[in-house]
């Protein structure tokens, strides 16, 4: 398949993971963060950190957007879920993560009209089709899915629909990397940056990690030899005693990002002053709500949503994971009390959350090496 | 993806309509990354 094939050579593989080696200097330990599910799910299906050498250690940050979603707000949204006449949709991933009284799968199995979508584009199908009902979409998601909500509102209001709302969970990417990096918790090299948001804002928004903190970053693709490049140019950065913002993928992002989405963005989202994040508490100016134009669309002001706050269970250790202060396998409960069957924590319900992607691909290689 | 028909300034990728505020003009064959239902980036 084009465009997937020609970055999956496992004789390039080895070249490049050959490369690595030899720049790498002896002694010194290197722990570079990827900051994007799909990067973790590329990683542990094509096993890409078995082709590093010992000394390079990749650690998993807040990119899976389903896995930094807090209890609270899947407790608010299932409060939304049960209100008389409402069809509540989302998508799939999201319906098995934990609340603090259970599921939104749960909650439909209740009773609750709660519908699996692939787009927010369903949802107002939904609602065209069913008039008499409230449609309310679970948006979640960073830059790289916030288009596609803010463009189905855009749609909603050109086809006067009235019977359709967004319940707002959009974060942005750059302030929980800020976080990450004031974090006395974790001492980082560098930074796989995220491709797929990239192609919305850009290069750009990550030029303050280089600036402000003397770290470089390569914005990367997702296929297994897009990240063995995108390591190795963090790794002559570093060689090299440079910090910039690489651009691995530039087959799809461009530097400064799609202006029409950003545009898109601007006109229907505002920042919120702080928004909670599984695992890193709030932060501020880190998550989107529909700006006052959409006002009747925004489901936190046409229901009464009862902001709710949960502390995680204290077995669940998925804020460290999501801080990549710890690998999956050294959580308390990785593998037994917690799999994708019975979740207990966001990071192994969805395919890009690094527990659930490491259980499904990694767990038993490791075992193996352990025995 | 690859746009299967436009008809009517419905796109559709495999059965599945796709948004392309973000793309432009797209026409059968033509590859896309989409996200959630949108168009992000034209590849071809």
């Amino acid at each position: 398949m084009r465009f997937v094939d020609e970055f999956r050579d496992a004789e390039l593989g080895r070249v490049l993971a050959a490369e690595i080696v030899s720049t790498v200097e002896p002694g010194r330990h290197y722990k570079l963060m990827e900051v994007c599910g799909g990067h973790t799910h590329t990683i542990y299906k094509y096993g890409v950190d078995d082709l590093l050498p010992e000394n390079v250690e990749l650690v998993h940050g807040p990119g899976c957007p389903v896995c930094v979603i807090p209890m609270g707000r899947v407790d608010d949204g299932i409060a939304v879920a049960h209100e008389d006449g409402v069809v509540f949709t989302c998508f799939g991933d999201m319906m098995r993560v934990p609340g603090s009284r259970g599921t939104l799968l749960e909650a439909k199995a209740e009773g609750a009209d709660i519908r699996m979508v692939y787009s927010p584009l369903d949802a107002l199908r939904i609602a065209r089709e069913t008039p008499e009902r409230e449609v309310v979409f679970f948006a979640v998601g960073f830059e790289t899915t916030a288009p596609s909500t803010a463009l189905t509102l855009l749609r909603a209001r050109a086809e006067g629909i009235r019977n359709f709302t967004v319940f707002c969970n959009h974060v942005t990417i750059v302030p929980p990397l800020r976080a990450l990096l004031e974090s006395p918790d974790l001492r980082l090299d560098g930074f796989i940056g995220p491709g797929h948001v990239s192609t919305v804002v850009g290069a750009r928004p990550f030029e303050f990690i280089p600036a402000d903190y003397d770290k470089p970053i390569v914005i990367s693709g997702f296929e297994p030899l897009d990240l063995l490049q995108a390591v190795h140019m963090i790794l002559v950065q570093l060689r090299d005693g440079r910090c910039e913002v690489e651009n691995q993928y530039k087959r799809v992002v461009p530097y400064d990002g799609n202006p029409q989405a950003l545009r898109v963005l601007a006109e229907v989202f505002e920042l919120r002053p702080h928004f909670e994040w599984r695992g890193l508490g709030f932060i501020s100016h880190s998550g989107l709500r529909l700006s006052d134009a959409f006002a009747s669309y925004d489901a936190e002001r046409r229901f009464a949503v009862p902001g709710v706050r949960v502390a995680d269970p204290k077995a669940c250790q998925c804020g460290e994971v999501l801080k990549g202060v710890i690998r999956p396998w050294e959580c308390k409960v990785f593998g037994t009390a917690c799999t994708p069957e019975r979740p207990i924590g966001t990071c192994m319900v969805s395919s890009e959350g690094a527990c659930a992607a490491y259980y499904n691909f990694g767990r038993f290689a490791r075992e193996r090496e352990a025995v | 993806m690859r746009v299967t028909n436009v008809e009517d300034g419905r796109v559709l990728c495999a059965d599945v309509e796709v948004m392309t505020d973000l793309v432009g003009e797209v026409a059968p064959g033509d590859e896309l990354l989409v996200h959630a239902g949108v168009a992000l980036v034209r590849l071809s």
